[in-house]
């Protein structure tokens, strides 16, 4: 089976690939144009692309440091070998609901398949479309660099029955269909609280401070707390104000954004429909405020955040 | 002997002419020393840029439609490419936050990168410059992307060289 696949491969190699993939189903282009927005919604470039090596998108690479050590993200393009390309719908499935691979490993909660689990299954499929639909780009993997017992995937199982309860996102009935589109791709897709709430001891979120922000964030960056708290979060911020940072990474006061959320931005949430960004904005109005001060000092109106000049 | 006192007086008065000539050139040559002292250059180029993000501001309240004042988005945006275009000379050797550790954000990386410094201020001006020329179509959400690039701009040359306040 292996050398069949490697035969395959190999014919692939020799420019038979046009004929080889003529046979296969045609993709599906609604499929694959809903896959390139789910894509950005989800916000799966910025981390599986080595920007800072040079890397091709979504060929993986990228270390993300962490206290546990450093992750190296996989190849996500359709590469056969090095890739997903083997990938069956059920194995993708599985991957983003439940943090285990094809052949039975458990994922590391750093890939936040712990947001993704909340996925509705037909944006899973319309993001595996995009992805194979992608140019297949051949790059191995490179092994994580992390402690012990970090080291040991096996921690992740505990870490799993711990941690991990696995369930699709439901509307709540109580808000509106607005809130609740904000509330599925705050809570689903981008994965905010991946970054901005924070983690205990053994790196799993803390979702009684939900959005209540982190001075130990991914890379060592501090995370603001992006509640609704007048005082800590974005109380004073208007709708208006959280769609224009998601579109142009611009704070109400005028600075910029950096780190994790510029990425967030330019790989990912600039591309949403007016729509989605006002659907993220009011919902996250909307969240229980958290008076959490995560910043020594707190400056000027608007600003829960990171910059110079004020 | 009158006349000696005279000549004694007016050569008093030509040493006090002549002392207060050394002393105003004195105090020239301090004004002249003053004049781009580090920490004078480091509030300087804060004022710049507090002076960029002051038209950010103006811009982007049009763009959220805070305001409708469309047609002065174009001469902010002006304003902001001939503030980019000053980033050069407000970053002199002497200034960095290792040398001027006291309200300096200005990592070393700028003067060991010099010419990716001065690209990243080419790239300020010139996504500015493309911001005045979107402003004259009037399209408010073709001003927002634009500025978004602009944004892009300013992160490029903070990420690597600014140093991030915590």
């Amino acid at each position: 089976m292996r050398s069949a696949a490697a035969a395959l491969v190999l014919l692939v190699g020799f420019g038979l690939a046009d004929t080889l993939w003529a046979a296969e189903p045609a993709p599906d282009h609604e499929a694959v144009a809903r896959g390139a927005y789910l894509i950005r919604a989800a916000g799966c470039i910025a981390c599986h692309t080595d920007k800072k090596g040079g890397g091709a998108p979504l060929t993986g690479g990228r270390a993300l440091k962490t206290p546990f050590g450093t992750f190296y993200t996989p190849n996500l393009t359709p590469d056969p070998e090095t890739g997903i390309g083997r990938w069956s719908d059920d194995d993708f499935i599985r991957a983003l609901s439940e943090g285990v691979s094809p052949d039975g490993r458990h994922y590391y909660p750093a890939f936040p398949y712990t947001t993704y689990a909340r996925m509705n299954r037909a944006d899973m499929l319309d993001l595996k479309a995009y992805l194979f639909a992608q140019a297949p780009a051949r790059r191995p993997n490179t092994p994580h660099d992390l402690m012990f017992p970090f080291s040991r995937r096996i921690t992740n199982w505990p870490w799993k029955v711990l941690f991990f309860a696995p369930a699709p996102f439901e509307p709540d009935p109580a808000q509106s269909p607005e809130i609740n589109r904000g509330a599925y791709l705050v809570n689903a897709l981008a994965h905010c609280g991946e970054c901005h709430t924070p983690r205990n001891l053994l790196g799993a979120v803390d979702n009684d401070d939900f959005l209540s922000g982190t001075t130990s964030g991914p890379e060592g960056e501090v995370v603001p707390n992006i509640t609704p708290d007048a005082a800590t979060g974005i109380g004073d911020w208007s709708t208006k104000d959280l769609v224009f940072l998601l579109r142009t990474g611009f704070l109400p006061n005028g600075n910029d954004v950096q780190g994790g959320m510029r990425e967030a931005i330019d790989d990912g949430l600039k591309f949403l429909s007016q729509a989605d960004l006002e659907a993220i904005a009011i919902y996250l109005k909307s969240i229980p405020p958290i008076d959490h001060q995560v910043r020594k000092k707190r400056t000027q109106s608007g600003q829960g955040g990171a910059t110079a000049y004020d | 002997m009158r006349e000696a006192h005279v000549l004694r007086q007016s050569k008093s008065g030509l040493v006090g002419l002549v002392l207060a000539v050394a002393m105003a050139a004195g105090m020239a040559v301090g004004v002249a020393q003053a004049a781009d002292e580090a920490k004078n250059v480091i509030a300087y180029r804060h004022n710049v840029m507090k002076g960029i993000t002051a038209h950010i501001t103006q811009i982007a309240m049009v763009a959220k439609g805070e305001v409708s004042f469309t047609g002065h988005v174009a001469a902010n945006a002006r304003a902001m490419a001939d503030a980019a275009k000053t980033i050069p000379d407000l970053f002199p050797k002497g200034t960095s936050l290792d040398e001027v550790p006291d309200g300096n954000e200005a990592k070393a990386e700028i003067w060991k990168d010099w010419d990716k410094f001065t690209a990243a201020a080419k790239n300020l001006e010139a996504q500015a410059t493309k911001l005045a020329e979107v402003a004259g179509g009037g399209d408010v959400a073709a001003i927002g992307a634009q500025l978004g690039e602009v944004g892009k701009a300013c992160g490029s040359c903070h990420e690597p060289f600014r140093k991030m306040k915590q």
